[in-house]
């Protein structure tokens, strides 16, 4: 009974402490329990997705010409397979989505016949309903993260190319297509009535014939591993590739877990980013109870002198403190799990686009309460170890004279001047207590290293360089080649564009699958090797038997620069040596990179497309316009919009985790600077009454009260940016690695710098100005002693 | 013909204590006078504090004029009641009230650097000299908590004269001093009186008011007695003593 005397005492009269403490828990249990709430939401959704569509553990796209009878008896009669299911499909090459041409091959299917390969949304995209009826001719369900990628929606039309002229088909509806639906894998796949897909079988190119079709009949082959299977997929694809040469013969191999992987790409690259500046927060959040505890202790001094004097045990006040704290952060933990549920709803819309699959609302109740129990029983352990202190205070001692005489601290004392007076009693305040100060120097230091870090990242997206920095091309003109172009042609094609404007910079690009080590992985072919220009270890390929590997491939395949690599290409394998490693995000880094030179030493592959600067960009429209009209059969030309990409959903999704961590950081700053002002004030208070009575006004007070707080603030905002140049590029590799951008470069410029710090500083000297507000209340009466 | 330099005119104080109100000062009537060292006595509660505070400006009043240089200071603003603080009046505090992380020659140019009319150098000038007079050179950087209760208290005169004030406020200046102290602060404010000093001090200690010019009663809020005294000397210590005690015991104290 007498601890929940004490303690509702204690609670009242420190009330504001445990309110902010209470707060602290409630964004930190919020955060944590939306993020893994929706990682675990999309995982579970995924899964069951694929049950449902009984997607196999290995999908093979192979054209229509090689998947005959003997193939597929060869995959079915592989000692590991036990089943296989052949999805017929018409890959359409050219078209575009509304206004947006297509970025790669949709491959549309017979809805009726594969129906259980997707589940249709309902007009909101809230829920996956029935079809109220089926699919008519003309019409196209595509997979939703379409709507993000083509800027499209229902009713819109869909145009692409036929050999007898241009077709359309009006978007009937989106659906979930758990399979190749995610924003990040560029072919996808549709859904078409049965008699829209036997028009579109019929008129198909026939390959063998015509080398540059626009209607390609291929077959999704997915394949089971035989249960109960004792191989894992990545071996069962190797085996497939090895035994059945599936590499020779199909367009792309996907596994599932593959998949899955590209699927959850995203959410779980801002998920990881999210966990760290959780940790991040409730390292703060221990800093400020450490603080919270040392002050309270020194300002309950003679209370808990008074009742060691009353016999309680030390072991009993601690207890105490303890249970106190534990309430304020059960109270903050249950808080933050209920409001959570708004919040799982807004992040999973956000990322329903991108990863194609439905958002459930559900709270991942077991995973979150695990996760803030440890923290709580964190919590717990360092309160009981912080309020040792406790077993020091002598009741005698306590009760005679109160605490301990301080003892400033004369280490960098700035001398007190008539000149910037208020200036220099702020710094006088802040260095004669610097121990005071660490702990929020620390976690200003915290907030700026991620604030930083969250702006390099949104920075670097904006950036066109940030393009060409993990891999892409950025020009003024991009080309698409035909069939009939071979790079010898390039140089008419350079000599026409040098009558309008000269071309200042050219790039044959085509990318085509090798087999390494039985596995196979895309290939950036340049013609102009100079042109990687994400290297970020050794050096471009200048010979024709170079290579570069991304991080990915040198750490699965374990080489390493000067290492050398057997690449192999239908019935043709050289040797080649790593020259460098590189950064790309094709194929999420599992990439090599080879010139065209080189590449021919296996494969007669052409470029498919070209990338031009010229130097007057006045004249884009005009040589556009000329390569159209004079390369027809040769190129087909357009304004490049190289960053659209990038710089669209993805963006978007970032900065939201952005202002997230943003507007969580300025939270914490307003929380821990009303904490710390209080405390400082009530410690202070004295002080601010004696200035008061010699003739301070509370402007100039106010003032003094909060320069201090930016001097903190200053000096931990420094610390940051000293961590950031330190450790970020680190840390946002290390969390990009799985997007294949294993070696993030952080453009450190004054804007990534000052905007963080800036707004760190700011708020620190706006709250605690606000904070300030009590140095009104204090009377210079209360210097009286009665 | 002295002439007044504080003016108290029906000034009224009360606390609002559990819904009742408790009038610490009742229509008080008071002249102050320049080159006085006056002395408020009373018993414990009779509100000796909250006149000095009022009169000072350092407290607000319910009613009531406080007239100083012709103007109303219980009207003033608060940027006004600062700078009649560090510009007008200096005052002394019972337990001294140094700012804890400035050294003693901080504290006594603190206020003085507050003061635009004066120049920095003069400030500091002035503060070499007051801590020359008051015995504190020698520890001048050192921190009010490294020092005695006494030296303490002498620099917090110097902090209240350092602007050379009008009038000079003092609470119980001698109140958490042993007698060896007590002594040397009284002789201090007694020199300072002698050259011209103004000087408005609450004590309820007798031996205190020995050095005062002029000693008001206050009793439930309002003053009912006035002695009148020549300026102190050690040698009539004894018989003055003697004149005090039974004033006090009149005003039954």
């Amino acid at each position: 009974m007498y601890k929940i005397t004490l303690m509702k005492a204690n609670l009242k009269h420190r009330k504001g402490t445990f309110i902010g403490i209470a707060l602290f828990m409630l964004i930190i249990t919020l955060s944590l329990t939306v993020v893994t709430s929706v990682l675990d939401n999309f995982n579970a959704q995924l899964n069951e997705a694929q049950q449902e569509a009984h997607t196999g553990d290995v999908v093979t796209f192979i054209s229509d010409k090689y998947a005959n009878g003997a193939m597929q008896e060869a995959i079915l009669s592989h000692e590991n397979v036990g089943e296989m299911i052949d999805v017929q499909s018409i890959a359409i090459r050219k078209g575009k989505i509304k206004d947006t041409p297509l970025f790669a091959y949709l491959h549309v299917v017979d809805a009726q016949k594969h129906a259980n390969k997707y589940r249709l949304y309902d007009d909101s995209q809230d829920r996956l309903i029935e079809a109220k009826d089926p699919i008519k001719p003309g019409e196209i369900y595509l997979p939703i993260c379409c709507k993000g990628m083509y800027h499209c929606n229902i009713g819109d039309i869909f145009t692409y190319e036929t050999k007898k002229g241009e077709r359309q088909f009006v978007i009937k509806g989106f659906v979930e297509e758990p399979f190749i639906g995610a924003y990040v894998i560029n072919v996808k796949q549709a859904f078409i009535s049965s008699e829209d897909f036997e028009t579109l079988s019929s008129i198909s190119d026939d390959i063998e014939q015509d080398p540059a079709p626009y209607l390609l009949p291929f077959h999704m082959l997915h394949i089971f591993q035989k249960q109960p299977g004792s191989m894992d997929i990545t071996a069962l694809k190797k085996a497939l590739n090895d035994e059945c040469r599936l590499i020779d013969f199909s367009y792309a191999t996907l596994s599932r877990e593959e998949s899955c992987e590209y699927t959850l790409m995203l959410p779980t690259t801002f998920g990881d980013i999210l966990y760290i500046f959780v940790g991040l927060l409730f390292v703060i959040v221990l800093i400020v109870m450490s603080h919270s505890i040392s002050t309270g202790i020194e300002m309950d001094y003679v209370n808990f002198g008074v009742l060691k004097s009353q016999g309680f045990s030390k072991g009993e006040l601690r207890h105490l403190l303890v249970l106190q704290y534990f309430i304020a952060q059960v109270i903050g933990t249950l808080l933050g799990m209920l409001l959570s549920l708004p919040m799982i709803h807004v992040l999973g819309r956000v990322l329903q686009d991108i990863t194609g699959l439905l958002a459930r609302n559900t709270i991942c109740f077991g995973k979150s309460l695990l996760y803030t129990c440890i923290l709580l029983a964190m919590g717990a352990v360092f309160v009981y170890i912080k309020t040792a202190k406790i077993g020091s205070i002598s009741p005698v001692k306590a009760i005679s004279g109160g605490r301990e005489q301080i003892y400033f601290d004369s280490f960098g004392t700035i001398k007190i001047q008539k000149r910037w007076m208020i200036l220099r009693l702020s710094l006088r305040q802040f260095t004669s207590a610097k121990k005071q100060y660490i702990g929020i120097i620390l976690i200003v230091s915290i907030l700026t290293y991620f604030l930083m870090a969250m702006t390099l990242l949104t920075a670097g997206v904006e950036v066109h360089k940030v393009y060409e920095l993990f891999g892409g091309v950025t020009s003024d003109i991009e080309v698409s080649y035909s069939d009939y172009y071979t790079h010898d042609q390039k140089e008419e094609i350079v000599k026409k564009i040098n009558e309008i404007s000269k071309v200042t910079y050219s790039l044959d690009v085509v990318h085509r699958y090798v087999i390494v080590d039985g596995n196979e992985y895309n290939t950036q072919i340049y013609d102009d090797p100079k042109e990687f220009k994400s290297i970020r270890k050794g050096r471009e390929p200048i010979y024709d038997n170079e290579i570069l590997v991304t991080e990915f491939i040198s750490k699965t395949l374990n080489v390493t620069v000067g290492d050398t690599l057997t690449i192999a290409c239908l019935d043709r394998q050289e040797e080649y040596i790593v020259s460098g490693i590189y950064v790309t995000i094709v194929d999420v880094g599992k990439c090599i990179g080879i010139s065209l030179d080189g590449v021919r030493r296996i494969a007669d592959f052409q470029p498919v497309t070209g990338y031009y600067n010229i130097k007057d960009p006045d004249k884009i429209d005009e040589v556009v316009a000329m390569l159209n009209d004079q390369f027809s059969d040769l190129v087909k030309s357009e304004v490049s919009d190289n960053t659209e990409e990038l710089s669209d959903l993805i963006t978007i999704t970032l900065n939201i985790v952005t202002i997230f961590i943003y507007v969580i950081s300025i939270i914490f700053t307003f929380i821990i600077v009303s904490m710390v002002c209080k405390k400082t004030f009530l410690k202070e208070r004295q002080d601010i009454g004696i200035f008061k009575a010699i003739g301070f006004t509370v402007i100039r007070l106010r003032l003094a009260f909060s320069l201090r707080f930016l001097f903190v603030s200053l000096l931990g905002c420094g610390v940051g940016v000293l961590l950031s140049v330190a450790f970020n590029e680190k840390m946002m590799s290390y969390l990009l690695s799985s997007c294949g951008l294993g070696n993030f470069k952080a453009d450190l410029t004054p804007v990534t710098i000052i905007a963080p710090t800036v707004l760190v500083n700011a708020c620190f000297f706006v709250f605690s100005y606000f904070a300030s507000h009590r140095i009104k209340k204090v009377a210079v009466r209360e210097l009286v002693t009665e | 013909m002295k002439k007044v330099i504080l003016q108290a005119l029906g000034i009224c104080k009360s606390y609002a204590h559990n819904g009742t109100q408790n009038h610490i000062l009742n229509h008080v009537d008071l002249d102050i006078y320049e080159g006085d060292f006056t002395v408020i006595m009373g018993a414990s509660g009779s509100g000796k504090s909250t006149l000095l505070y009022s009169l000072s400006g350092m407290d607000m009043i319910n009613a009531g004029k406080i007239i100083y240089k012709d103007e109303d200071i219980a009207t003033y603003s608060e940027k006004k009641l600062a700078g009649l603080r560090h510009g007008e009046f200096g005052f002394v505090f019972q337990q001294m009230h140094l700012v804890s992380n400035l050294t003693l020659y901080e504290n006594i140019v603190v206020p003085g650097y507050l003061n635009k009319k004066v120049s920095a150098k003069e400030t500091k000038e002035r503060a070499n000299d007051l801590l020359e007079q008051m015995g504190l050179s020698k520890i001048q950087n050192h921190l009010p908590s490294q020092v005695s209760g006494g030296e303490q208290q002498r620099a917090a005169i110097a902090r209240a004269v350092i602007n050379q004030p009008k009038l000079l406020f003092a609470d119980e200046p001698t109140g958490a001093l042993n007698r060896k102290n007590t002594n040397e602060v009284l002789d201090l404010l007694s020199d300072m009186n002698a050259k011209g000093q103004s000087i408005l001090m609450v004590t309820h200690d007798m031996h205190t008011a020995l050095y005062a010019t002029r000693i008001l009663y206050l009793d439930d809020g309002k003053i009912i007695g006035e002695l009148t005294l020549p300026s102190f000397n050690k040698d009539e210590e004894k018989s003055r003593e003697t004149q005090i005690s039974a004033w006090l015991s009149s005003m039954e104290w």
